[in-house]
């Protein structure tokens, strides 16, 4: 093995994020040190992400670094970035959500730096090229996750839902570094590059190497595990109602948009050769993901839960883009994880601003704040995909390319589980309408929570008439992926 | 060229926010204004439609989201024109009628012209996904509508009223979605004449119709409709006998039709017998109701039941009928509902048995009602008879027993309606009408709302060509594009046409 000897420097645009989003991290815990606040950390924290955004934008960097044997452990392109832009615009929502919704004293500046580690942590995973880089970034993100999650050390359910998350995500970890030694047994690289290479090579000369198919296997276990499909969902619901709720926001909405990028990345990269594996296994995935997350959140009570339930069932549906295994099915399924990334921040934020813990929390809110009201049932409506709202748009953008791809049975149970999914979206909008409410108090909604939620809900609606924009980046971004 | 289909789209959903704009006091007139432009822009559509050009007119056509190559395509044919007419005229009534309404008139008149928005929506829609989207979206300003406005058990109705559409259309999306992948196009016109092997026609067709078998309500997934209608306000129960309902029918018309002409022959028996049973059915059971409400729903049911057997005749007498009923319906039917309304309002009930004797109290009132239900009932000279009767004619060639059954089922239609009538004008005085003496008869603002309906009733029964003379062309072109193997069906080889009936 042999390391290339090419300067730092040329590789410093490309890491120009990374770089300093572990500036944001030093500087934030320099912060922690002289004990700012956490609401001038939570300040800080998003100024870092908003210029990390502004020099994504300004500067596209495209190109590989860290050269081994000729081959790069990272690798920007088009999609990367486009993924990374999604990646920390909704990151950049998802901070100042962080102070709310937690018990008296429990507002750490902590919790800011931990949720840029995450980010900080997903960027990297955007790029990796290489199994190992790749492992290392998951684990940079999950431990930060694991312990966001069990940040509220006094709570027995936070600490049992961070233990939860710890040990089966260490188990997902596992599943990844198998999976990768049995690949690396197979075919001799763990690189992305080197992969394709050696399996094309394999399978012209002496047939399909069984190991290597067995490791496509576990990788794709261990990505369903954190994209939370069926049969590896098992955890979703109890981390998501147990976990504080800004970090379960967090938890919904950032760490996807990095799973789906690679996990497209290792299938036409790598695992290109392997589609008749991994596409029949995908199509299984998605269509248990669908039904059985769409039916299980109809009877939960707990909001948390429904909306890990949920989010099982929106899995499912954005790996139906994936499953069709084209331009137009990948960018339908990255405009399907930042829509839903979006339109479950605002959920979240409007659970935090009303302190509600159950549907029956939700009741007549319409009566006492008709503008919350209305912009949580823009996002509801959104998110059981009923036309004129951006979830719409992105549910065509997914079962379009399914559909053309000739899979409609599993676009039939798409559809068939989006009418079972409308059921809870229907539920608590006419818990918020329909219902006499309980008390009359009035909340007083902190104003970030406020332009949160006004944020996501006008952009549901902007994105559901008007996608043009968005659906042509991530089409140009997924055509690039080839 | 100015798009006038988009104005017309656009005025009542800006209409909508604006209400925001105006003080508490001014909401209810500024809501009638702003419902009026429509009919204003109706008339001016009617101006520059030629009935005589075949296709699509006052076409409008812009890129939307190229990625998915969805277009933001609009255009009449003779089919909509009414249709959206239909809906111009019943909004303000609805407008006028919801006078009463003093919880949150704001949201209320909002909601009433997002829904008349989406309605013309999707009658000018002639993108599959922009159709879709006014299909589907106008679910939900009606949910809102039942759900806070709506009678006792309201929740309920609303709730079952939107899974049941929404689960019929998702069907329709994937429908949708194959013919997209198979053309290359969502242009409505681009998926007629694709010759498709009768299997894939049969799926499609099944998918489509579905969505509009729910809407239509075709017998038996029709049972969403009497809770919707009962527990719905009086506006909504209008805008949703008057209008939604017909978005079921004209769904047929614009795809099952023309685009399956394979499927629509193979499945035409059972769609006309459906219908039959439909008539019959709904019918007796309207027969058997005490709510004044849910006998008026059931009649739609029945009603509706004749639309679908003319749609399937597949004559051009039939489909004539079938059209003129679903506009004769519209205005029939949304007058029985704003009769309902207005009584109700008084007495607050809608139970027959403490109703009766109207016509002492109520004089204006009883004339009105009668004119309506006269109208109903399909008398010779009233507008609902000549749809009826070409309807029947039409389909008795091509199915002489669903004919015969769906001819004893209007007559059982005509017995129920004067047993209503009877029930509810004449005989004895009932007890809640006994306890409120001293009710006013019809006011100004509610002679306003039944006059045009009343003019229609007599104008349209005797001079039907009116609204025919717009759907000649389209109505050619359906029998034209229908499978030779339905006109073999027919007695003689050419279609009976209604030429010899225009001036």
């Amino acid at each position: 093995m042999t390391t290339s000897s090419e300067p730092l420097m040329a590789a410093l645009p490309l890491l120009l994020t990374p770089l300093w989003l572990g500036a944001v991290v030093l500087g934030l815990v320099l912060a922690v040190a002289f004990g700012l606040k956490a609401s001038t950390t939570r300040a800080l924290a998003m100024g870092g992400v908003a210029l990390a955004l502004v020099l994504q934008v300004g500067l596209p960097a495209i190109g590989a670094a860290f050269f081994v044997d000729d081959l790069p452990l990272y690798q920007a392109t088009p999609w990367t970035h486009v993924g990374g832009l999604v990646l920390l615009f909704l990151g950049l929502l998802a901070i100042p959500l962080l102070g709310h919704g937690l018990p008296r004293g429990a507002d750490k500046s902590e919790l800011a730096v931990l949720t840029i580690i995450v980010l900080l942590g997903s960027w990297v995973m955007l790029g990796a090229h290489d199994l190992l880089t790749l492992y290392v970034a998951l684990e940079l993100s999950s431990f930060a996750l694991y312990i966001l999650c069990a940040s509220l050390r006094d709570d027995k359910i936070s600490s049992e839902a961070g233990l939860k998350y710890f040990v089966l995500g260490s188990l997902a970890s596992g599943l990844l570094l198998f999976g990768t030694a049995l690949l690396y047994a197979a075919l001799g690289s763990t690189n992305f590059a080197g992969l394709a290479h050696a399996l094309l090579q394999a399978t012209a000369t002496t047939g399909l190497p069984l190991l290597a198919v067995a490791g496509l296997a576990l990788v794709l276990a261990a990505t369903a595990f954190k994209l939370s499909l069926v049969p590896f969902q098992m955890w979703t619901p109890d981390v998501y109602q147990g976990s504080p709720t800004p970090v379960t926001a967090l938890l919904a909405a950032v760490p996807k948009v990095a799973m789906l990028v690679v996990l497209v990345r290792l299938l036409v990269g790598p695992f290109g050769q392997l589609q008749e594996f991994w596409q029949p296994a995908l199509m299984v995935l998605a269509g248990a993901s669908m039904a059985v997350g769409a039916v299980l959140a109809v009877v939960q009570r707990n909001l948390k839960r429904l909306l890990a339930y949920s989010t099982i069932a929106n899995a499912g549906m954005l790996l139906c883009g994936v499953v069709a295994a084209n331009a137009l099915g990948f960018g339908g399924a990255l405009f399907y994880v930042g829509v839903y990334g979006l339109t479950v921040l605002g959920l979240f934020a409007v659970i935090m601003a009303l302190r509600a813990e159950t549907v029956s929390d939700l009741a007549g809110l319409h009566q006492r704040q008709p503008w919350l009201a209305a912009a949580a049932a823009v996002l509801l409506f959104s998110l059981a995909g009923i036309p004129l709202f951006a979830g719409f748009m992105a549910k065509l953008g997914v079962f379009l390319p399914l559909v053309q791809g000739g899979f409609v049975p599993l676009a039939l149970i798409g559809v068939l589980a989006s009418v079972v999914a409308s059921f809870y979206s229907l539920w608590l909008i006419r818990q918020m309408y329909f219902a006499t409410p309980i008390s009359r108090t009035l909340v007083l909604v902190a104003p970030e929570l406020g332009i949160i939620i006004g944020l996501c809900a006008t952009l549901s609606v902007l994105l559901g008439l008007f996608p043009g924009p968005l659906a042509q980046w991530a089409l140009a971004a997924a055509t690039a992926v080839f | 060229m100015t798009p006038w289909l988009t104005l017309l789209i656009l005025a009542p959903l800006l209409g909508a926010a604006s209400l925001w704009l105006v003080p508490a006091r001014w909401v209810k007139p500024w809501a009638l204004l702003v419902s009026l432009v429509p009919l204003a822009l109706v008339a001016v559509i009617w101006q520059q439609f030629n009935p005589a050009q075949v296709g699509l007119q006052l076409i409008e056509t812009h890129s939307w989201v190229p990625q998915l190559g969805l277009f933001y395509r609009l255009g009449i044919d003779g089919i909509a024109l009414p249709l959206l007419a239909l809906t111009a005229l019943l909004v303000p009534l609805c407008v006028l009628v919801s006078w009463p309404v003093t919880t949150q008139p704001r949201g209320f008149m909002a909601l009433l012209l997002v829904l008349s928005g989406l309605t013309y929506g999707v009658f000018c829609a002639q993108d599959f996904i922009l159709f879709y989207l006014f299909f589907e979206a106008s679910l939900i300003p009606l949910y809102l509508l039942i759900g806070k406005w709506g009678g006792e058990n309201r929740v309920y109705a609303a709730v079952k009223f939107f899974l049941y559409t929404f689960a019929g259309s998702v069907l329709m999306l994937v429908a949708g979605l194959w013919l997209y992948s198979h053309t290359g196009s969502f242009h409505l016109l681009d998926w007629q004449g694709l010759n498709l092997p009768m299997a894939v026609q049969a799926l499609l067709f099944v998918g489509f119709l579905l969505a509009f078998a729910v809407k239509i309500p075709m017998w038996p997934l029709h049972t969403w409709l009497p809770d919707a209608h009962v527990q719905a306000p009086t506006a909504g129960s209008v805008l949703l006998a008057g209008i939604l309902l017909k978005l079921g029918a004209y769904g047929l018309l614009r795809f099952n039709l023309p685009m399956l002409p394979d499927a629509t022959a193979l499945f035409a028996p059972v769609m006309m017998t459906l219908g039959a049973i439909a008539v019959v059915w709904a019918a007796l059971v309207a027969w058997a109701q005490t709510d004044i409400k849910k006998l008026i729903a059931y009649s739609s049911v029945s009603h509706m039941g004749l639309v679908t057997l003319g749609l399937f005749a597949g004559t051009a007498m039939g489909l004539n009928g079938a059209l003129l009923i679903m506009l004769n319906h519209g205005i029939v039917s949304a007058g029985l509902f704003l009769v309902i309304g207005v009584l109700y309002d008084r007495y607050h009930t809608r139970d027959v048995a403490q109703l009766g004797g109207l016509v002492q109290p109520m004089p204006g009132l009883a004339a009105v009602t009668m004119v309506l239900m006269l109208a109903a009932v399909a008398l010779p000279g009233t507008n609902g008879f000549v749809g009826e009767f070409l309807a029947l004619a039409g389909s008795w060639p091509i199915s002489p027993w669903a004919t015969a059954a769906a001819t004893s089922g209007v007559v059982l239609g005509a017995l129920y309606m004067l047993w209503w009538y009877r029930g509810l004008m004449f005989g004895a005085t009932g007890s809640t009408v006994q306890a409120h003496p001293h009710v006013r008869d019809l006011s100004t603002r509610e002679w306003a709302i039944f006059t045009p309906l009343l003019l229609l009733v007599p104008v349209l029964g005797l001079a039907p060509n009116l609204a025919m003379n717009l759907w000649v062309q389209p109505v050619n072109q359906l029998v034209a594009q229908a499978t030779p193997a339905r006109a073999l069906a027919l007695p003689s080889p050419t279609t009976p046409t209604i030429t010899e009936a225009q001036p």
